[in-house]
């Protein structure tokens, strides 16, 4: 973690700490999500990341072809 | 950029190529290229239970090494689980699942427009389903919003 200091409006501020209370977080932690919403990860490194996640697409055979319309009742005979 | 909310599902959907909606679920898929995809712990807990239980170890890793990283996994507050444990309570012994109960906390509290979800079971409202034309061929849906 990198430690800053920034400045906001008193408007500002009041609607982080009602958001952080009503979600029961640090007010911090709100802050991080809200950059994560507003500035997107470098653009080279989400494609990849994406690229990746196609790589796993149908990778995988279960025989059955019933995991989407039956993970609740797998998900319950199922180790956690 | 679009936010899309992703369920176990049609993570579930996407890894096996022989689930009969894979092809539609891969074609949804790769139109999300440019969306910011979104879900919770309890959605990965769930996929990575029926994964490692139906398609083995290569295919849990991949869910972790692969898939996962293209997820923001968000988090989920204490009055958020508590809120849906209470609906899942009161919508007993035939309502929707506490994971689904768990994710239409989440996606009314980010605001989030569009899910990506293969469940015939999971409703949001003023949430658009892709795909879309999943409400054909599924079972009948009833809306978890409405439930506790």
């Amino acid at each position: 973690m990198i430690r800053t200091q920034i400045s906001l409006t008193a408007d500002q501020m009041r609607r982080l700490r009602a958001e952080a209370r009503r979600r029961r977080l640090p007010i911090a932690q709100v802050v991080r999500e809200a950059v994560d919403r507003a500035v997107s990860a470098d653009p080279d490194e989400r494609e990849a990341r994406f690229r990746r996640a196609l790589s796993a697409v149908g990778r995988f055979h279960s025989g059955t072809g019933d995991l989407a319309a039956r993970h609740d009742e797998i998900a319950g005979e199922s180790e956690w | 950029m679009t936010r899309v909310f992703v369920d176990s599902s049609a993570l579930l959907a996407l890894l096996d190529r022989v689930d009969p909606r894979h092809t539609q679920a891969r074609d949804t898929f790769t139109g999300f290229a440019d969306a910011d995809l979104v879900s919770h712990g309890y959605v990965v807990a769930e996929t990575l239970a029926v994964t490692r239980r139906r398609l083995g170890v290569d295919a849990t890793i991949a869910v972790i090494d692969d898939l996962l990283p293209a997820i923001d996994v968000l988090p989920v507050t204490p009055a958020e689980h508590a809120t849906a444990l209470a609906r899942y309570r009161a919508s007993l012994p035939s309502g929707t699942s506490f994971v689904d109960q768990v994710s239409v906390q989440v996606i009314e509290r980010e605001g989030i427009a569009a899910a990506f979800v293969l469940d015939a079971d999971f409703a949001a409202n003023g949430v658009e389903m892709l795909p879309a034309a999943r409400r054909a061929q599924g079972r009948h849906r009833r809306s978890v919003t409405d439930s506790g």
